[in-house]
């Protein structure tokens, strides 16, 4: 008999299809054969981490069809295999997977819309945050403004493409109009992902905004974040003017920011 | 609460009575906090809600506030030779503390090696290394959660050839060394004592009675290879006869204790969780009867 772990090595190794010899002589032939055994095993192995990327991939299987899907869960699960008995963990390198995989096909905007469908996931799930206090801002010299750091909701997420993946994952939900005459080339989409008390909301905001916002998830202190996101926007966009105030209006109008603190001390003021 | 009757048995604050209870899952939360059906307790996995806040979280202490609550994990691995997942284990104290479940179990199997996860429920040879390494980690976690767990015997589809003890043996020898208690999977047994031809009514004999405090009931599937039968733990369809009349004799042995209705795939109207139930429910009044 093998030690406890070189068993568990043995049947690991069946598991991912290896020869099942060394766990055969463990188990023994009664008239069900050990690889039809572990087969039953098999077959576990692949459906509990298909079901657990489908409940967090809905809209790229849709867009791909349940095979495609199932063969790239596979190939997925074969080349990073879950390193987690928590199975959130599994899904969470899938859109880079995607990324590599669909490289220089026609689907590879499929990595993206992972992407964004992750981001969900994680803004689902995020720990709880609570909107701004702007009356802080009164105890703020004008000076000071460029130290302060804008703190983001922790249930907040970004996600920025060249393809229109807020139309494409509106027209996928199971009330969308699953609407296949979308155009790929009909230009990029920026998301913000925020969770709201009882759903999670997702809306595309401006170039400003994005950058502006992706700043200040970085940490970054107000000046130095909007020059960072000005250069950004007129780089990305060449039309779309910076103007702080109104990045900033509507950012916490959307509820984006949980507190501003001072640059200089990390206490909340 | 009102709208939740206790079957005649009264319940302590968080505390499970001896009624049916079934698996809280997604598709049914919304129609569960609005409704209110009468259910004796509801169970759900640990690691769906593992998340540090959110939706999920506010309904689950949302329903904690109506139903006894009751915790049970799939992914500690706690028979693997790998290390103890720390951080696993950490985000199910937070749990634990967040919603103060009545009853915490886990399994008798393992789910990962050399650091990759299967995300099942292996089988564990039943030899006296793996039952010292099984009462070490069952050790570990309830030091961990202050608390004492629950152990469930798994569905089987092989069994190694040297084992040294019996699993009602090995699951017995674990709940005296460790203080655990054993979540009895009444379909388990029955799937098992199929699978590797044993006698399901000589492994409710063996069982500690006292050990004992939770009781599961699922349905499988049966598959075929070649002339033989091998049945598969699903918990995708109502439980069979076989497997009610096992539970009875559970019922006999080990005298009423919380029975849970377990259904993850292909999941029906809740209505259907809620007959099964009132068909535990029934078979638990009758034992009452029998008794006064």
């Amino acid at each position: 008999m093998l030690s406890l772990h070189d068993t568990q090595i043995a049947f690991g190794a069946a598991i991912h299809g290896e020869d099942a010899g060394a766990l055969g002589e463990l188990i023994g032939d009664d008239g069900i054969s050990p690889e039809r055994r572990i087969q039953i095993y098999r077959n576990n192995y692949r459906l509990n981490t298909l079901t657990a990327l489908q409940a967090t991939y809905p809209v790229v299987e849709r867009l791909g069809g349940a095979e495609w899907f199932a063969q790239s869960a596979a190939k997925y699960q074969d080349s990073r295999p879950s390193q987690s008995g928590d199975l959130q963990y599994f899904s969470a390198a899938y859109p880079g997977f995607l990324r590599q995989d669909l490289e220089n096909t026609e689907f590879g905007y499929f990595a993206d819309v992972a992407a964004l469908e992750w981001a969900y996931e994680c803004v689902l799930t995020a720990a709880d945050g609570s909107p701004v206090d702007l009356t802080v801002l009164h105890q703020v010299a004008p000076e000071d403004y460029e130290n302060l750091v804008f703190v983001p909701q922790p249930a907040l997420g970004l996600v920025a493409s060249p393809f229109p993946i807020f139309a494409i994952w509106h027209a996928h939900q199971p009330d969308g109009a699953n609407d296949t005459a979308l155009r790929l080339d009909a230009g990029g989409s920026r998301v913000l992902v925020i969770r709201r008390p009882d759903h999670v909301e997702l809306r595309e905001i401006t170039a400003a905004n994005f950058a502006l916002l992706r700043q200040f998830q970085r940490g970054v202190a107000l000046g130095a974040a909007v020059e960072a996101a000005a250069v950004e926007v007129a780089a990305a966009d060449g039309v779309e003017s910076f103007d702080l105030t109104t990045s900033l209006r509507e950012l916490l109008g959307l509820g984006a920011i949980m507190r501003i603190t001072s640059g200089a001390a990390p206490s909340i003021l | 609460m009102s709208e939740v009757p206790s079957n005649g048995r009264t319940a302590l604050p968080r505390s499970i009575p001896a009624t049916a209870g079934i698996g809280l899952r997604a598709v049914h939360q919304s129609q569960i906090l609005r409704d209110r059906p009468p259910i004796g307790w509801l169970e759900v996995h640990s690691e769906n809600y593992f998340a540090d806040g959110g939706l999920q979280i506010d309904r689950l202490m949302s329903a904690r506030a109506i139903y006894p609550l009751s915790l049970h994990g799939v992914g500690l691995s706690l028979g693997s030779t790998d290390p103890l997942d720390r951080e696993h284990l950490r985000r199910l104290k937070r749990l634990v503390e967040r919603c103060e479940p009545a009853l915490v179990s886990e399994h008798l199997s393992w789910g990962s090696v050399q650091g990759t996860h299967f995300n099942d429920l292996l089988p564990l040879p039943m030899t006296e290394e793996a039952l010292q390494h099984m009462i070490a980690r069952v050790g570990a976690v309830q030091d961990t959660l202050g608390r004492r767990i629950l152990i469930e015997n798994p569905s089987t589809y092989l069994r190694f050839a040297a084992a040294e003890l019996t699993e009602w043996d090995f699951l017995g020898a674990l709940a005296a060394a460790s203080g655990c208690g054993l979540l009895l999977d009444v379909n388990n047994v029955y799937v098992s004592a199929r699978n590797h031809g044993f006698d399901a009514g000589a492994y409710l004999s063996a069982l500690p009675a006292e050990a004992v405090l939770e009781m599961h009931l699922a349905g499988h599937t049966v598959k075929r290879i070649g002339e033989r039968e091998i049945l598969i733990d699903t918990h995708s369809a109502v439980v069979c006869d076989p497997v009610w009349d096992l539970y009875r004799c559970a019922l006999d042995r080990f005298g009423p204790v919380p029975s849970l209705v377990e259904w993850d795939a292909e999941i029906p109207a809740l209505e259907v969780l809620l007959s099964e139930a009132a068909k535990a429910d029934h078979y638990l009044e009758s034992l009452n009867v029998v008794a006064a």
